[in-house]
């Protein structure tokens, strides 16, 4: 029965599911919490219908699509700068390390000092969150760069942007493709913690709403499409590196 | 080969070995294989590569069961790794985490010898392998060549009568390899070892052995032995003579037809991959 | 032509020794510290207002103001109890998890992509899940760094021991070692920097999730502290207690990575 990977998968999913439907059902285990499976589903029927719910969407949705691509042109510039001159690489490596560690969230008091409360703030979440994943992984990417290739294109006295160009971003695709990713999920996570905080609007200001209002099953539902908005960024993404010519 | 001398301190017998991958026939790596080993004395073993040399040294070392046929070990067949057999490896086998001296007395700690007569051993041993002075030292402070010699001074600190080498100097370039090769043979006279050597280095095998088993590609079995009669120490002189180039080349001729055949089987390979 | 040489080339003068031993780190703090006075510069200078803005000076002073008064090592001493019991569960959820993975390769296989893709999920933005559950108190914390912290553990806990080499193994069964003896003496000694390194992003991620909690639910030590500030429009106060918990993850991370070079400067 269990025995390739994929059958275990399945098995596992599917008995979790059962697990929490059984409990939800007989009401034992904090049963406000594990509500049905069927619950979940009608809140996320519920709020699709709801155009307030779009309003919200689009806030998330557009600080963090706009937060994420000012770092990924920031975030690979610098990656790829670092790790082009070493010794300055090697320099600021630690002090990057430190503010990559910590968590991000933490600097929404420095950022709505002079960002204010609005959309500007989310944005700035957004690009702190996504930058650190970016430039590290172009940075740790141009060092795995094979430095023969740089020599040869250097004897063919190559300008600059075409070493940029033909050799370190080919080079750096992959390593780049990782950073995108982690850098997505990073600023999503910026942006909906700093609307559960301080938000008028957007998917984490309506988790805490249903959170405030103990409509539990409508949470579940937005943390749900969170979720999925990840999972979808993430496939396109990998869609995307996919197509990208050479 | 059925008749057994008396003195046979290692004997392999019969021994065949198949390896399965899904959706493709068996390949035979070892087809009903004998070899004996005198008391004392350096056998090596020959062949191109893939030819079931590793399969057979990890039978003789007990690491793998054979499918037919069993290994000897002075009278008693052998159920396992047998006390009297040391195994040193062709990769880097030092345990990167103990200094030389903690790696040399490895075996004995596991034996529960106390700790000062386990120095003194591992001192002992790292002398005969030419590493005193290195103690202290972690593996990855060395070159490849002495941690080679710790594996085989780890091996050894066990004393076991038959040293089983799996091309031990397979990584090393040839100056250190034979230069390794002297210290061998001299830590054998000193130990009164039996020594069985697997290798695809003719040279080697020649300034090394008493005796020379050439084997076949798939399937392997022993072609042909030759006994290697020149004087020992084998110095310089040894090497460069006629004598010693006359045994190479008859080596050679043997082993040219197994080694091109394995040459083609595994570019066949290659190229039924695309 | 001759050759005059000036000074002598072969032993050059300590500083550039020194120079060239320690360039980059010294290059580092110099940037930083330029850095740190162009920040400066630009707040006494009138460029930026300080009300918006607060110079490095004045987060030494909120800094030291804060410490004086006790809040900064109160919440310290509490973040870290409570990263502490976080850890703690990690390890042992991760390590045994792991272990089992690695044992049965099977579900090992099967649960690898699983845990790499929820490590990959945004997992704090689970958070009121756990208020939920646990209520406003340290032990929705807790859980959730618990779990935030295993699975760089259980990650590479199963990767660390899948990838001892097999000569390892068999230099242990040659000895006639029996396979409790290799596991103990050769493998885990063996798997244990790899294993390190996920203890090491397991303690990060747990910090990680710890003060990002405490920060959105005022509850706990820094995080409660930093939110408690900013209500209160303390500004430099809040500029100083952000500081210091960047200065806090610097630390941990040092200090971790310190540990990792001692296991692995063997190898």
């Amino acid at each position: 029965m269990l025995t390739t990977p994929i059958r275990i998968r399945a098995f596992s999913l599917f008995a979790i599911w059962l697990i929490w439907e059984v409990n939800a059902q007989i009401a034992w285990l904090v049963p406000e919490v594990f509500t049905p499976t069927s619950q979940i589903f009608a809140g996320l029927a519920e709020i699709s219908v709801s155009p307030v719910f779009y309003e919200h969407l689009f806030f998330t949705i557009f600080a963090t699509g706009f937060g994420f691509l000012i770092a990924v042109i920031s975030g690979t510039i610098i990656g790829i700068a670092l790790g082009a001159f070493r010794i300055f690489g090697r320099a600021m490596n630690p002090y990057i390390a430190a503010f990559a560690s910590s968590p991000k969230i933490i600097f929404l008091p420095v950022v709505m000092s002079f960002a204010g409360w609005g959309t500007e703030t989310k944005v700035t979440m957004a690009v702190i969150g996504a930058i650190f994943p970016i430039l590290l992984s172009a940075y740790a990417g141009m060092l795995t760069i094979n430095p023969v290739h740089i020599r040869v294109a250097r004897s063919f006295n190559i300008k600059w942007y075409d070493l940029v160009r033909k050799v370190y971003l080919p080079s750096l695709r992959h390593p780049l493709l990782v950073g995108f990713r982690l850098g997505f999920g990073a600023a999503l996570v910026s942006v909906v913690l700093t609307e559960a905080k301080f938000g008028e609007s957007g998917l984490g200001f309506l988790a805490m709403q249903y959170y405030g209002l103990y409509a539990i099953g409508k949470m579940f539902s937005v943390l749900v499409i969170l979720f999925a908005l990840a999972m979808i960024a993430n496939f396109l993404l990998d869609r995307f590196a996919t197509r990208v010519p050479h | 080969m059925t008749q057994k001398k008396a003195n046979a301190v290692l004997s392999v017998e019969q021994v065949s070995k198949s390896f399965y991958v899904e959706d493709e026939p068996p390949i035979l790596a070892l087809s009903e294989t004998d070899l004996e080993v005198q008391k004392g004395e350096f056998v090596a073993v020959i062949g191109p590569s893939g030819c079931g040399k590793s399969t057979l040294f990890n039978i003789i070392g007990g690491l793998i069961p054979s499918d037919t046929g069993q290994i000897v070990v002075e009278g008693k067949k052998t159920n396992g790794p047998d006390k009297q057999i040391g195994m040193v490896f062709q990769e880097e086998s030092t345990f990167a985490w103990r200094t030389v001296e903690e790696n040399i007395a490895f075996p004995l700690e596991l034996a529960g010898v106390p700790k000062q007569d386990r120095i003194k051993q591992a001192a002992h041993f790292a002398d005969l392998v030419g590493l005193s002075g290195f103690e202290k030292r972690y593996p990855a402070e060395l070159s490849c060549g002495m941690r080679q010699r710790v594996a085989l001074a780890r091996t050894l600190a066990l004393e076991p009568q038959i040293l089983l080498m799996d091309e031990p100097f397979a990584a090393l370039d040839e100056q250190t390899r034979m230069l390794l090769g002297e210290k061998i043979t001299e830590i054998r006279e000193a130990l009164d070892q039996t020594v069985l050597l697997i290798t695809h280095n003719i040279t080697e095998a020649v300034q090394l052995s008493d005796r020379v088993a050439i084997m076949s590609f798939r399937p392997g079995v022993i072609k042909r032995i030759l006994d290697i009669d020149l004087p020992r120490p084998r110095g310089p002189e040894t090497i460069s003579s006629d004598k010693f180039g006359h045994y190479v080349g008859e080596i050679w001729a043997d082993l040219r037809e197994e080694a091109a055949r394995g040459l083609r089987e595994s570019e066949r390979a290659l190229a039924d991959e695309h | 032509m001759s050759i005059k040489s000036t000074g002598s080339p072969g032993t050059p003068s300590r500083f550039l020794k020194y120079w060239h031993r320690h360039n980059s780190t010294l290059l580092g703090l110099g940037i930083f510290a330029f850095l740190l006075a162009i920040w400066e510069a630009s707040i006494s200078l009138g460029w930026v207002s300080k009300f918006v803005l607060t110079p490095p000076s004045g987060i030494i002073q909120a800094l030291i103001k804060l410490s004086k008064n006790g809040e900064l090592m109160d919440a310290l001493a509490t973040t870290l109890t409570i990263l502490g019991a976080a850890l703690g569960l990690a390890l042992v959820i991760g390590i045994s998890i792991g272990f089992l993975l690695y044992k049965n390769e099977l579900w090992g296989k099967a649960f690898e992509p699983l845990l790499g893709a929820i490590f990959a999920s945004p997992l704090p933005l689970m958070f009121p899940i756990f208020l939920v559950l646990f209520g406003r108190t340290f032990y929705a914390i807790i859980c959730l760094a618990t779990i935030y912290g295993s699975i760089p553990i259980i990650m590479n806990t199963r990767e660390a021991l899948l990838s001892v080499r097999r000569t390892l193994i068999w230099v242990g069964r040659s000895f006639r070692l029996t396979e409790v003896q290799i596991f103990w003496k050769i493998i885990v000694p063996a798997a244990a920097p790899l294993m390190f390194s996920g203890i090491r992003m397991g303690l990060i991620y747990a910090l990680l999730g710890v003060v990002a909690f405490e920060f959105l639910t005022d509850l706990g030590g820094l995080g409660r502290l930093l939110s408690e500030l900013n209500y209160k429009f303390k500004i430099p106060e809040s500029f100083a207690l952000t500081a210091s918990t960047v200065m806090l993850s610097g630390f941990v991370l040092f200090l971790t990575g310190w540990i990792e070079r001692r296991i692995s400067n063997n190898r």
